[in-house]
């Protein structure tokens, strides 16, 4: 397996009136080739943000402070946090090598335009080809994306449609210059559930077809499950675990992945009390000092937890996590 | 010390999610400093015009046939050199030969010092209480800080009573509009459909006719042997005639969005009534915009009676406004001579500027649960 | 985008069908009629009274008979061009506002476009570079211009003008050519002397203008589909002409047009205190002294280009935004 995409210590903070946050707090990972990596997290973990640093599309109030994002683009390796974010060769990656979709496909695409004319712009910016060419591969993709009625679709606004037909559509459009980097972020949330379902059961089948390596975000452990290949668990800015899904399901380890499953509900269980994590996200402003988990941690050790922060430990085969339960002092 | 220390980041953040909505809203609206320069400002003009009578140092009417045009009297605080307690110079007459103008000077041998709590002009505070205490003033001579007009009166004084009749008429003015507004916007809001689209109609229809030769037409239309009183009030019933349009569309578009609020369809599934719902429910929720678009309308509001009036079709004298006040300086070479008769147009774009400053603060502070 | 068209259109009618209704509204307002009111006045200066001529009139207008047949009498008149009579320049209505109303169509169109320009002009400055110098110098001016009704700006210019100069801006032409043919010369006249109306009508709404298209475009500049579209490789510098401009324009496109009735208004008050030949002094003179078909019809003629105005502004909105053309 080869890989595509590392993230190596990356510190993403957001300068704010108010003081700093660091959404991003030291996160490392790596995508491989034709993979699936579920990055799982409750909201303000920094999982967006992570997905952000990469296509360097932050807002104006964060910046990249640490780290290095690597990128793998034919034989060459690309530090993208070294690049001009505004740059000739970041715009070059953005959308055509690493592409990305989002969580509210009804507020990404710009009213004014028919979505045809924003497919076709993505293609344009990234393909030299005539515009009758790139609206035959629109075409093409939004049959491949199963659309009914592609022609038509191509020539309606963004509100004339519903949001699992535009999301159908974002997919083409990311998929339309064939990525090897997919980030989706949370694209499923704001979707019906029978229409995620059909999403993930798209996205499973092209991935087949396309073999992009794919970084799904999202907060919900259910699609976890059924796409992907790998998960990481982040809290407050870091990963706390990283494990292939069926180990992560089966054994997790950090207490938090652990609360994070037993607040799933479960038809089988029944009769057993659903459990909430206790207490709150602390404030982003004064992170807890130590274990960033420790406050709400059911095996919190005094005089440990609360002063130092645990190092990855790898425990199985590509099974990491940072607790001191696994070691890591 | 480092528990001290987040115990008490811990009491602050749970004093946030304790804090009241208004109290939320006033800690937000204090972080504006404009705000809050515009809210003091209007404070201060609302005393001064509440208490003309106090204020002013002279009567309004009073003639002073010796000082017709009279410039604005410099305070001063050095005499010889030394600080002493202000003063004004008196004036020294003279005459241009040729246009047979007269020239005010100032006489260094008059010199009137300036009091606190004189005994001036006699007046019925109120209308009630008889008194001749003044705020400040001087015992000798004359004191006129802004000059004095084609009849020699204060002009300072008649500025302070023009604060009285042209800050209040923006609030009786937006009384009335936010009723109007209220009443046929939420209307509109809450029953949609047909109601919606004629309020709606009506709205545009009213907002395309340009507002002021209307006012216009209709304040020319109030009998002219009506007293000031009636006047005062016809005037703002015509302002907010087409004031209430604005308010009526905020919320109208506040009602629409309610509506549909979990806990508004909850209490009419609970069975409350419409009236319960509208008043108990969702009136409550936006009564801070309302606050703010109130205080956005009143400027509109003070401006409009300030042009009508200049133009001689809102008060008219011997009812002191601002706008009043300013038909005085209607003659571009009368302004060139004598440029203190436009004192009143600063004091109308101060309170205005105010209002604005104060109605954005609000703006922005009224939905304090949003970031 | 046709049906819009014609439906805009054809819901103006009814809109200047309830203009005259209004009209005629205020010409009825005063107490008495307008004869009554003429008697008395002719027979205050001690003028002879032609009774032919009082009863010429009287049919003429109906005004012997009841309110709705006196409206429809009026309103048939008016389709035919005969807008009343006034009693105070002796002259039918109609001989009178012509060129004062074309005036203050010129001075309105004039001070709306300068309006629209600057107002995108500085918008479009002051939201891209938020919080720079600029932006607080026009906010510092767009609040002022906001505070100041348009005839103390015309005040305090005309004054600051004379002043430091010594001539006096009034009037749209030097006196040596108010009543001279038109000729190139009189043209170039017209230019030197009707910046000032226009500037001084203008800067209100412009003011209003910069401050919707500002927070606007700061709005949409943060909305998901500029940051797709970036996430797709667009160019910065096209990310801002393209998207979030494009959406901001709309709200500011769509106050624009209502910005007419407020320009008409501005161009009455300050054609007063400027002195032009617009229909402000005729207005005021004719509410003043109650000549109320010259008043009534003035009102009348005014609303009518405001919503021949508000009516082009929402076709040219129906074209900027797909999601009105397709309700």
């Amino acid at each position: 397996m080869r890989k595509v995409l590392e993230v190596r210590n990356l510190r993403t903070h957001f300068e704010l009136v108010e003081g700093t946050v660091r959404a991003v707090d030291g996160v490392s990972f790596q995508l491989n080739e034709g993979e699936v990596l579920g990055i799982v997290g409750e909201s303000g973990c920094g999982k967006s943000v992570t997905a952000q640093s990469i296509m360097r599309i932050l807002p104006k109030s964060a910046r990249i402070v640490d780290g290095e994002i690597l990128f793998w683009n034919q034989q060459d390796v690309v530090d993208l946090t070294k690049l001009d974010s505004e740059g000739e060769q970041m715009r070059n990656i953005r959308g055509k090598d690493i592409a990305m979709i989002f969580q509210e496909p009804a507020a990404c695409f710009a009213p004014v335009y028919t979505v045809g004319e924003q497919m076709i712009e993505a293609i344009l910016l990234h393909e030299d080809m005539s515009k009758q060419e790139a609206r035959r591969l629109a075409l093409k993709m939004l049959e491949k994306v199963k659309i009914p009625n592609p022609e038509s679709v191509l020539d309606r606004y963004s509100f004339q449609l519903s949001g699992g037909m535009l999301q159908r559509c974002m997919i083409a459009m990311a998929l339309s210059l064939n990525p090897k980097v997919l980030i989706a972020d949370e694209p499923t949330t704001a979707l019906d559930v029978t229409i995620q379902a059909q999403i993930i059961y798209l996205v499973n089948q092209l991935q087949k077809e396309y073999s992009s390596a794919i970084m799904w975000i999202t907060h919900d452990m259910g699609v976890i499950a059924q796409i992907s290949d790998r998960v990481a668990v982040m809290y407050l800015g870091q990963i706390v675990e990283t494990a292939p899904v069926k180990d992560l399901f089966r054994n997790p380890l950090h207490p938090y992945t652990r609360a994070l499953l037993r607040s799933i509900p479960r038809l089988a269980r029944r009769k057993k009390k659903l459990e909430a994590i206790k207490g709150v996200v602390p404030d982003p402003y004064n992170l807890p000092i130590g274990c960033r988990y420790h406050n709400r941690c059911d095996s919190f050790i005094q005089g440990l937890c609360d002063e130092r922060e645990p190092t990855e430990v790898e425990v199985d085969v590509a099974h990491r996590v940072k607790c001191f339960l696994y070691g890591g002092r | 010390m480092a528990i001290n220390e987040r115990v008490t980041k811990r009491t602050k953040v749970e004093e946030i999610y304790l804090a009241s909505e208004w109290k939320l809203m006033w800690w937000r609206f204090k972080k504006n400093k404009l705000a809050i320069v515009g809210l003091v400002v209007l404070f201060v003009l609302y005393v001064l015009g509440i208490f003309c009578e106090f204020f002013a140092p002279y009567n309004p009417e009073k003639i002073y046939s010796a000082y017709v045009y009279a410039p604005p009297q410099k305070v001063h605080f050095f005499k010889d050199g030394k600080l002493t307690r202000p003063f004004v110079y008196g004036f020294k007459i003279e005459r241009d030969p040729q246009t047979l103008r007269r020239i005010y000077k100032e006489d260094p041998s008059k010199v009137y010092p300036i009091k606190f709590f004189v005994r001036g002009d006699e007046y019925k505070f109120w209308g009630m209480w008889k008194t001749n205490l003044h705020f400040f003033g001087v015992e000798r001579g004359t004191m006129f800080l802004l000059g004095t007009d084609r009849m020699g009166r204060d002009v300072l004084s008649r500025v302070l009573y023009g604060a009285r009749i042209s800050t209040t008429i923006g609030l009786v003015g937006v009384f009335l509009s936010m009723m109007l507004g209220i009443l046929i916007g939420g209307v509109s809001g809450y029953y949609g459909g047909w109601v919606d689209n004629f309020v709606q109609r009506s709205i545009e229809f009213i907002r395309s006719i340009p507002t002021i030769p209307l006012w216009m037409a209709l304040a020319a239309a109030l009998p002219r042997y009506w007293s000031q009183v009636k006047v005062y009030f016809g005037i703002t019933v015509i302002l907010s005639l087409v004031g209430w349009t604005g308010l009526a569309r905020v919320v109208r578009s506040k009602f629409l969005a309610l509506k549909e609020e979990d806990y508004v369809v909850a209490a009419r599934l609970a069975g409350a009534s419409e009236f319960r719902v509208i008043f108990k429910h969702m009136l409550p929720a936006l009564t801070s915009h309302l606050i703010a678009s109130v205080t956005l309308a009143i400027p509109g509001m003070i401006l409009g009676e300030t042009g009508l009036s200049f133009l001689g079709l809102g008060l008219r004298s011997p009812a002191i406004s601002w706008g009043v006040l300013l038909q005085e300086a209607q003659n571009i070479r009368t302004v060139a001579l004598y440029p203190w008769l436009l004192s009143p147009a600063f004091f109308v774009i101060v309170t205005v500027l105010c209002f604005s400053f104060v109605g954005d603060g609000l703006r922005d502070a009224a939905d304090p649960y949003k970031t | 985008m046709l049906t819009y068209l014609l439906r805009r259109l054809l819901f103006a009618i009814p809109l200047l069908f309830l203009i005259a209704v209004v009209s005629f509204i205020i010409i009825e307002l005063p107490p008495g009629d307008y004869l009554t009111v003429y008697v008395m006045n002719l027979k205050q200066s001690g003028e002879a009274i032609d009774e032919a001529a009082l009863q010429v009139l009287r049919t003429r207008y109906g005004l012997d008979k009841p309110l709705l047949l006196r409206f429809f009498i009026w309103f048939r008149g008016v389709l035919k061009g005969d807008f009343g009579y006034s009693f105070m320049w002796e002259k039918p209505v109609s001989q009178l506002i012509g060129p004062r109303l074309w005036y203050t169509v010129l001075i309105s169109v004039l001070a709306t476009a300068f309006a629209w320009v600057f107002g995108f002009l500085i918008g479009v400055y002051s939201g891209i570079h938020q919080y720079s110098i600029g932006d607080y110098a026009f906010t510092v001016l767009g609040y002022i211009g906001l505070a100041t009704p348009n005839f103390l700006l015309a005040l305090i210019l005309l004054w600051a003008v004379y002043v430091t100069f010594g001539v006096s801006l009034g009037g749209l032409f030097s006196p040596e050519y108010a009543n001279a043919p038109w000729s190139w010369a009189k043209f170039v006249d017209l230019l030197k002397h009707i910046w000032l109306p226009v500037i001084v009508i203008g800067t209100g709404s412009m003011a209003g203008l910069i401050r919707i298209l500002r927070a606007n475009l700061l709005d949409e500049i943060e909305k998901p589909y500029v940051i797709a579209a970036k996430a797709r490789g667009l160019p910065s510098k096209e990310l801002y002409w393209k998207y979030p401009l494009r959406v901001a324009v709309i709200p500011f496109a769509s106050t624009a047009g209502w910005v007419l009735p407020e320009i008409v208004s501005g161009a009455v008050v300050t054609g007063i205190v400027l002195n032009l030949p617009t229909v402000g002094v005729i207005l005021v003179d004719a509410l003043k002294s109650q000549d109320m078909y010259l008043a009534g019809s003035l009102v009348m003629f005014l609303s009518i280009f405001t919503i021949i105005g508000t009516v082009i502004s929402d076709i040219l909105l129906a074209w900027l935004d797909p999601r009105i053309r397709f309700e």
